[in-house]
C-alpha cells in the first residue's frame, strides 16, 4: 500500500514539474511575442526585466536539458557499438554467476582490465560487464554486482536517471536541482543495493563494493565530477547496508533560500508576462 | 593485440601511435624510447616535446600509468588495448549521462573500507 502511494506521489510530482515546464516555456514563447509586438521601446523597465528573466531562465533551461539529452543518446550509441565491435567471450565465472541468479537479460562483456559493470540503454537496458570483473571478484562478488545491476534493468534505471538529469538540468538556474538530482540518483542505487543484498548476501555486496571502489579515481575524472559527492553516496550505500537507515541530507541553506527566491522572481515575472499579454492586440489570454 | 583494427575511438592518431609503441615495448618506456620508436617508422620526425605532450596527456587521462625513475617518468600502458581503452573513455566521459555504473572508482577513505570490511564478515 505505501509503495503504491509513493509511486502516486512520485508520478504526481513529475506530472507537476511537467506543467510548471511546459507554462514556463508557453509564457517565454508569449514573451517573444510580446517583446515582437510591442517593442521593446515602448515598455517600462518594470516589463523587460519581466520579460528577460521570463526567457533567460527557459532559454538556460532548454539549452542545458539539449546537451543533457544530447550527451546520453550519445553516450549510449557509443557504447552499444562498442560493445558490439569489441565483444568478448564471456568468463566462466561470470557465466556461473549469472547462472546462480536464474534466468536473466543478457550480458555484454568487454576486453578491459579495470573491473567494472554497468547498465546502459534507454530504450532497450542492458548489462556490460569487463572482464576485468571476473578476475577482481569471487563468483559470488560477481553474483552481487549482477543481481544489482538486474534490478536497474528491471526498472529502465537508465532512463529514469536521464528524466531526472533533464530535469535538474532544466533546473540549472535554481541552486538545489543538482542536489535533488543527485539524491534521486542515490535511490535508485540504494534500491538495487537492496535488491542485491536480498538476493545475495550483504557481505559478498560489501566484498563487491570494497574491490571496485577502492581503485584508484580516474584524475580527469575527479576533476570532473565532485569526489566528495561520490564519497557521500558511497556512505550512504554502507549505511544501508550496516542495517540503518542512510542519513537524510539537505542542501545548505543558502542554497535552499536561493532556490525559494530563484522561483519567487520568476514566477512574478511570468505572472507579468501574462498580465502584459493584455496589452497584445485581440489580447492573446 | 587489436591495436591496429580498432582505431581508437578513445584515441588521436599520435594518441595511438604512442600506445603502439608502448604496447609492443612490453616494457615501461621513457619519452626519449618511444620517440626513438615512432620516428624509426617515419618521414617527417617528431619533436620530444611534442611527444611529451601527447604523453603527459594521456597519463592525465589515465590510460598510461607513470612512475618516476631517476630524472625523468617511465610510462606503462593500463589498458590492454586500444577496445579497452576506448570503452574506459566512454564511460568517463559519459558516466554521468545516462548510464547506471555499480560503483565509481573512488579511493575509498581507510574509515569506509573499515565498514565495508566488517560487513564482509569473518570468513574475510
Amino acid at each position: 500500500m505505501s509503495a503504491l502511494v509513493r509511486r502516486a506521489s512520485a508520478w504526481s510530482a513529475w506530472l507537476a514539474f511537467g506543467l510548471i515546464m511546459a507554462a514556463h516555456v508557453g509564457l517565454a514563447v508569449l514573451a517573444v511575442i510580446e517583446v515582437v509586438m510591442l517593442g521593446w521601446l515602448t515598455s517600462t523597465w518594470f516589463d523587460l526585466v519581466a520579460v528577460s528573466v521570463v526567457l533567460a531562465s527557459a532559454a538556460a533551461g532548454l539549452t542545458a536539458a539539449a546537451w543533457v539529452a544530447a550527451r546520453a543518446v550519445r553516450g549510449s550509441r557509443t557504447l552499444s557499438r562498442l560493445a558490439r565491435s569489441s565483444r568478448a567471450p564471456c568468463p566462466s565465472r561470470i557465466m556461473a554467476a549469472a547462472a546462480g541468479l536464474g534466468p536473466g537479460p543478457d550480458i555484454e562483456v568487454v576486453r578491459a582490465d579495470e573491473p567494472f559493470a554497468v547498465t546502459y540503454g534507454l530504450m532497450r537496458p542492458r548489462i556490460l560487464v569487463s572482464t576485468g570483473l571476473a578476475e577482481a571478484l569471487s563468483v559470488k562478488g560477481i553474483a552481487a554486482v549482477l543481481a544489482h545491476e538486474r534490478h536497474h534493468v528491471r526498472h529502465r534505471d537508465p532512463l529514469r536517471l536521464l528524466a531526472v538529469r533533464l530535469a535538474a538540468a532544466y533546473g540549472c538556474w535554481l541552486p538545489a536541482a543538482a542536489w535533488l538530482a543527485r539524491n534521486l540518483a542515490l535511490r535508485r542505487e540504494l534500491s538495487a543495493d537492496l535488491a542485491a543484498a536480498r538476493r545475495t548476501s550483504r557481505a559478498d555486496l560489501a566484498a563487491a563494493l570494497l574491490r571496485l571502489a577502492s581503485l584508484p579515481a580516474c584524475p580527469a575524472l575527479a576533476a570532473a565530477r565532485s569526489a566528495a559527492d561520490e564519497r557521500r553516496s558511497l556512505e550512504a550505500r554502507v549505511t544501508q547496508l550496516e542495517g540503518s537507515q542512510p542519513r537524510r541530507t539537505r542542501p545548505a541553506m543558502g542554497r535552499i533560500v536561493a532556490s525559494g527566491g530563484t522561483i519567487a522572481l520568476v514566477t512574478a515575472a511570468c505572472m507579468c508576462c501574462a498580465a502584459l499579454s493584455q496589452a497584445l492586440p485581440g489580447g492573446l489570454l | 593485440m587489436a591495436e591496429q583494427g580498432a582505431a581508437g575511438r578513445g584515441l588521436g592518431p599520435l594518441e595511438a601511435e604512442v600506445m603502439s609503441a608502448l604496447w609492443r615495448a612490453q616494457v615501461p618506456l621513457a619519452v626519449r624510447d618511444v620517440v626513438a620508436e615512432i620516428n624509426a617508422g617515419r618521414d617527417a620526425p617528431l619533436a620530444y616535446t611534442t611527444v611529451m605532450t601527447v604523453m603527459t596527456r594521456l597519463a592525465h587521462k589515465g590510460v598510461l600509468g607513470r612512475s618516476r625513475s631517476g630524472r625523468h617518468y617511465m610510462y606503462a600502458p593500463l589498458a590492454p588495448d586500444t577496445a579497452a581503452i576506448a570503452v574506459q573513455s566512454v564511460l568517463d566521459e559519459f558516466g554521468d549521462a545516462a548510464l547506471a555504473r555499480f560503483v565509481e572508482r573512488a579511493e575509498l577513505d581507510p574509515r569506509l573500507q573499515a565498514r565495508l570490511r566488517r560487513l564482509m564478515g569473518p570468513e574475510q
